[in-house]
């Protein structure tokens, strides 16, 4: 199979942390979304 | 400026002289940006005709007045889920396959940041479409509420509603995750020296999408949680019965409901900010404004949902604030409808399908938000809401507006995808058939509406036959058109017609300066370099 170029350590380390941040975000979004309809 | 690239390196991988995995593992395990965008768009497309065998199903059944074909009840499914099929299952899908194509070759990617997440985001679209299309085979048929789900119908209706819910949830866990996925590439993938003013608009227009979607998906799914709670757990968030308030639904449906709009919208704006500079063999006229006007469309979207539901009794302030603000939404619109005619303006113009659809698009597009600024005017509203102006109006920002460019950037980078010409003749047919059909199927619809003519209702008064009759001939036409695309996208799979690497002669986009026609299956064997 073809090699392709990988991201470095450095990406992969920040793509990791952009999409914990992104995940934490929605969920907030759900739980606070819910809690303002409950008042 | 988009990005400007050095000649074409032998950057890419050829992988005619590499195996990669074949038959059914491939499509089921793969981890490839381009396999899963080739898995979003068919798939889309299968939702796409199934959703089309609803409309066309409605519209058969107005053709003439008095009940023809189907009961009211299973009429209200049917306009209830083919909206959710085409929004959720056809015309998200299909920018999600975009994206997963061209924006990891569009900043010089290998692939996506996460190409597992993006594995399961595809496949749990699934089975959320089989639940919906299932519903309509469960005691009491498929729902009918509208596809926007109000209570009180949506909690006194049986199971289907449950399964419309799961499949709510499940579309909003797999958008999110393609949203995390597209967010993480475009910010942290890019190839050296391709800046964030250097992206191609479609780029840019997906970043934003992106951000719209993971902002207003998890609302969508608190708010269906709590219907879930109102129905089975004796809550009563929105059951007036119990207290509730069936209203606060409808404002937090809403706030998510707008924003979804320009979820669907804003990549076709990328798509035809590609086409047209090629076309008319010039730049694009006002890069950067374009990306300010997609970010200012994307923020103003979260302030106007109320235009939605002017005749709920809010205050006169509240009326008179979302009718400003959905007002000030034309001013970025009109700087990039403004944009793309100066892109064209003196160009040296060809008329190839591609382009074809997108100056359908521009024009087409422009008549639906016309209409939208009439229906901003909370007076106006308050006349012409729930009738077919609202149908027209919708069908001319979604149909002619999203559905077109999607043909478009299919017409555009097929070369690209496939290593193979389309037949430009029936191209050019289907573009034509799908105009014709389209404005007679939907132009009638603003006149049933200023008449009064109420949507959702599978009867109607004989006064609204005639303007119904020449809606659904149209809308036959539209629909059957759609055959010759599929049929032409297979004959161009199946042709020996072999694309150029280039063939409408890009200059500023990697897909097309970078790597040969078809696409390799991995694209960059190293990093290339924008100047």
């Amino acid at each position: 199979m073809a090699e392709r170029h990988k991201p470095t350590p450095e990406q992969r380390k920040r793509a990791i942390a952009s999409g914990v941040l992104l995940g934490v975000f929605a969920v907030v979004t759900y739980l606070v979304s819910m809690m303002k309809m409950l008042g | 400026m988009s990005a400007t690239t050095h000649a074409p390196a032998h950057g890419h991988a050829h992988d005619d002289h590499h195996a990669h995995p074949t038959g059914l593992k491939r499509w089921l395990f793969t981890t490839n940006h381009k396999d899963i965008g080739t898995l979003y768009l068919w798939f889309s497309f299968v939702m796409f005709l199934m959703g089309g065998v609803m409309a066309l199903l409605i519209r058969a059944e107005l053709f003439q007045p008095g009940l023809q074909f189907v009961k009211p009840e299973f009429f209200n499914s049917l306009t209830t889920v083919h909206g959710l099929v085409m929004v959720f299952g056809a015309i998200m899908p299909a920018w999600v396959g975009f994206a997963n194509w061209l924006i990891p070759m569009q900043i010089g990617a290998a692939d996506m940041a996460f190409p597992r997440m993006n594995n399961w985001s595809f496949y749990l679209v699934v089975p959320a479409a089989i639940l919906l299309v299932a519903s309509f085979f469960v005691p009491g048929g498929a729902a009918a509420s509208g596809w926007t789900l109000y209570p009180p119908l949506i909690i006194q209706q049986g199971i289907s509603i449950d399964m419309t819910i799961l499949a709510v949830h499940i579309l909003g866990a797999s958008s999110i995750m393609g949203s995390i996925n597209i967010i993480t590439t475009i910010l942290n993938l890019r190839a050296p020296g391709m800046t964030l003013m250097k992206m191609p608009l479609f780029v840019w227009t997906w970043l934003i999408t992106a951000y719209l979607l993971i902002a207003v998906m998890p609302v969508l799914a608190g708010a269906v949680t709590m219907l879930l709670t109102d129905r089975h757990f004796g809550t009563s968030f929105f059951n007036a019965a119990g207290g509730g308030d069936p209203t606060m639904f409808m404002h937090i449906f809403w706030f998510f409901g707008h924003p979804e709009v320009y979820i669907m919208i804003l990549p076709a704006f990328g798509v035809v900010s590609a086409i047209l500079p090629a076309f008319a063999r010039k730049p694009l006229f006002g890069y950067a404004s374009m990306v300010y006007a997609t970010a200012s469309i994307a923020i103003l979207s979260f302030i106007v949902w109320g235009h939605h539901m002017f005749t709920v009794g809010m205050p006169a302030a509240g009326n008179l604030f979302f009718m400003y603000a959905t007002m000030l939404i034309a001013v970025p619109t009109g700087v990039k409808v403004f944009n793309w005619i100066a892109t064209m303006w003196q160009g040296s113009m060809t008329f190839e399908t591609p382009m074809l659809f997108a100056i359908g698009f521009i024009c087409l597009f422009t008549i639906g938000g016309f209409s939208g600024l009439v229906l901003a005017i909370t007076p106006v509203d308050i006349t012409l809401h729930n009738t077919y102006y609202v149908v027209a109006h919708f069908h001319y920002v979604l149909v002619s507006g999203a559905l077109f460019s999607i043909f478009a950037g299919i017409y555009f980078w097929l070369p690209k995808f496939t290593g193979k010409m389309y037949h430009e003749g029936l191209g050019k047919l289907h573009f034509w058939l799908s105009l014709i059909g389209f404005n007679i199927a939907f132009f009638p619809q603003h006149f049933l509406g200023l008449a009064g003519m109420p949507r959702r209702i599978p009867d109607y008064a004989l006064q609204f036959a005639e303007w119904n009759m020449w809606s659904s001939v149209g809308a036959f036409i539209f629909g059957f058109s759609q055959l010759l695309f599929l049929y032409n996208v297979i004959e161009c799979i199946r042709s020996s017609r072999k694309a150029p690497d280039n063939p409408w002669e890009v200059q500023d986009s990697l897909e097309w300066t970078h790597l040969p026609s078809p696409a390799p299956y991995h694209s960059f064997e190293t990093a290339p370099v924008v100047k």
